[in-house]
């Protein structure tokens, strides 16, 4: 009885070493290094489309900042080319496309091609949009409305400002508004100058294959058969 | 609440689902800013007579730019005698303002020989100077192209004794980019050469 009692408080004192070794070795197996993985977005982009009242306007034609952004030319005459500046500028840091579009222009005023130091069109393009840099991709006609688009790289230290155009013409051929001499009735025949329009949106360039493809995602209304 | 949320658990998973899937769509990084619109205005013209009146022979008229766009002007002075008992020569009829009024039965007009020049071959009288458009703080006008009319070496009586002859003023302008202070009657005479 004696030797049993002995067997069994040396087993419990075993049993306690061998449960605290393994105690211990369990504690250091059991430490590892975290592995951590962080996902942050990009800062974002930022695009900014103005224009300034030129400097340069033609003598007696008004010139003057309206509340659309834009600029208002008044007292124009046939035949006149009106200088520009709208320009666009984007701080983004992902590579992107920047569209603009271009609309309202008319076959009585329109964008102008520039002509460089040689008497050529700017960079050798007919299309004054086209002359800026921007090339063109989609909803286009004579009077060079339309959307065009250039890339941007986020690692580029170039990110604009960029022209749109630099001058507009306006047609020789329009009728101006007459008082008749005769005090008859008030002229009707005269022509009314539209007003052209300038949108822009930048988007990312990742995930898409083309311009195209961009352009596409794009909501309305800049994309007008895009349900936003 | 619970049995709400058990009973519909599919239902607003599946709205959840829609949501998310909608929502990324526009999920881009895209960037937009304001519009800009040009708005362009042609050149209007629009000149009227402005004229005044009084007691004997006074009939001061001038020319006034209603509209926005700067002008060339000229005008005519037609006189018709009536039964006055006087007549009226175009060529000799318009003095100098500053004239002593002629002593003869003849009617004259007393006009400004200063700002305006009269071709006695046409009878126009040509504005020498370019009529500014209007602004929104005044509406120019020219000086006085004629200032009095005299009958016989006198001026008329007050218009209630005033036997009965007419004065008629026409006039015509025509659109200039012309910013000279002063301008020949040469240069205004082609501008509405080339207009009519």
């Amino acid at each position: 009885m004696k030797k049993r009692s002995i067997l069994v408080t040396v087993l419990a004192v075993v049993l306690a070493c061998v449960i605290s070794v393994g105690g211990t070795f369990a504690y250091l197996t059991a430490k590892d290094d975290q592995v951590v993985n962080t996902f942050k977005f990009a800062d974002g982009m930022e695009v900014t489309l103005k224009e300034e009242p030129p400097t340069n306007p033609p003598e007696n034609v008004t010139v003057k900042e309206n509340d659309k952004n834009g600029v208002d030319y008044e007292n124009i005459v046939p035949g006149q080319t009106l200088p520009k500046q709208p320009t666009v500028e984007t701080k983004t840091t992902v590579d992107a496309y920047l569209f603009i579009r271009v609309s309202g222009a008319t076959a009585e005023v329109h964008p102008e091609v520039v002509l460089d130091e040689n008497k050529q069109p700017l960079n050798g393009k007919t299309n004054p949009i086209e002359g800026e840099g921007w090339t063109y991709l989609c909803d286009g006609d004579g009077n060079f409305n339309g959307v065009y688009y250039r890339v941007v790289n986020a690692a580029d230290a170039n990110k604009g400002p960029w022209n749109v155009f630099q001058q507009v013409k306006v047609s020789d051929q329009v009728q101006l508004e007459n008082k008749p001499v005769d005090g008859s009735a008030t002229d009707t025949g005269f022509t009314t100058l539209k007003d052209i329009q300038i949108d822009v949106y930048e988007i990312q360039k990742a995930t898409f294959d083309t311009p195209q493809d961009a352009y596409d995602a794009i909501p309305a209304p800049f994309h007008p058969a895009t349900t936003p | 609440m619970k049995r709400f949320l058990k009973k519909n658990i599919l239902l607003i998973l599946s709205l959840a689902l829609v949501f998310a899937l909608v929502g990324s769509t526009y999920a881009y990084l895209v960037a937009s800013d304001g519009q800009i619109i040009n708005r362009f205005k042609l050149a209007r013209i629009d000149t009227s007579i402005k004229e005044q009146t009084g007691d004997y022979g006074v009939k001061k008229v001038s020319i006034q730019n209603d509209d926005i766009s700067s002008v060339y002007v000229r005008a005519r002075v037609l006189v018709s005698a009536g039964d006055v008992g006087a007549y009226f020569d175009p060529t000799t009829g318009f003095v100098d303002y500053d004239m002593a009024a002629p002593d003869d039965t003849s009617i004259h007009v007393w006009y400004n020989s200063t700002d305006w020049a009269y071709d006695s071959a046409t009878g126009w009288f040509y504005y020498l100077h370019v009529l500014p458009g209007k602004t929104d703080g005044s509406t120019p006008a020219t000086p006085e192209l004629i200032y009095k009319v005299i009958v016989g070496g006198q001026v008329q009586p007050a218009p209630e004794n005033a036997q009965s002859f007419e004065v008629d003023v026409y006039e015509e302008s025509v659109l200039t980019s012309d910013t000279s202070a002063d301008v020949a009657w040469g240069t205004v005479e082609k501008a509405f050469a080339s207009k009519s």
